[in-house]
């Protein structure tokens, strides 16, 4: 389905300006089951906000806040 | 003078006191080398995403320090991985002097309600 409605950056909707590797429960949305980052395309965020999330992902994963692979066989 | 924030984490199986007792330790392995400790404090205990040595969870501790010269980085660093109780830890350099805890993230359910109207 084609939609017009144009995607917007979470961030700039919510007023944020730094994002912090301990909250887990924010950077939570913007992995998906298997602990990838969601690219951009998808989630419509700002390439400034974008960058700096990723670095708190992946500061995240550095201290097992976040998986680097999240594959569940059990 | 720079400010660093480190996390890291200790053996889930102590008890409280066993961890300010960790707390108290490196404390004052930081003050006697004449940093200043800005707060230091027992965040949570949490599960890991995966494991590390073994352990499924994790006491994580937060400390925000002060020191004097970055040279002292390497020697912290040094003084975490030979303590027996760290499983892990990180050291973060900050632009400027810590800031107040994170707040409440506003719901996706209320910003989605706001875009309808």
């Amino acid at each position: 389905m084609l939609s017009s409605r144009k995607k917007s950056c979470y961030f700039k909707r919510n007023n944020i300006h730094k994002i912090d590797y301990k909250d887990t429960k924010l950077l939570n949305r913007f992995i998906n089951d298997q602990g990838k980052i969601t690219p951009r395309r998808v989630t419509g965020t700002s390439s400034k906000m974008h960058r700096k999330l990723v670095t708190a992902i992946k500061r995240a994963r550095n201290i097992a806040l976040l998986p680097f692979a999240a594959i569940d066989r059990d | 003078m720079n400010y660093y924030e480190i996390l890291y984490v200790v053996n889930p199986n102590h008890s409280k006191d066993k961890i300010s007792e960790i707390i108290g330790e490196v404390s004052s392995h930081i003050e006697s080398k004449k940093h200043a400790v800005v707060d230091h404090n027992f965040w949570e205990k949490k599960q890991l995403a995966y494991p590390v040595n073994k352990h499924k969870y994790g006491n994580y501790i937060l400390l925000n320090t002060e020191f004097k010269n970055s040279d002292f980085v390497n020697e912290f660093k040094m003084f975490l991985n030979l303590h027996a109780e760290v499983l892990k830890y990180m050291i973060i350099k900050l632009d400027g002097k810590p800031v107040a805890p994170v707040e409440d993230i506003p719901n996706e359910v209320e910003d989605k309600k706001a875009e309808e109207n």
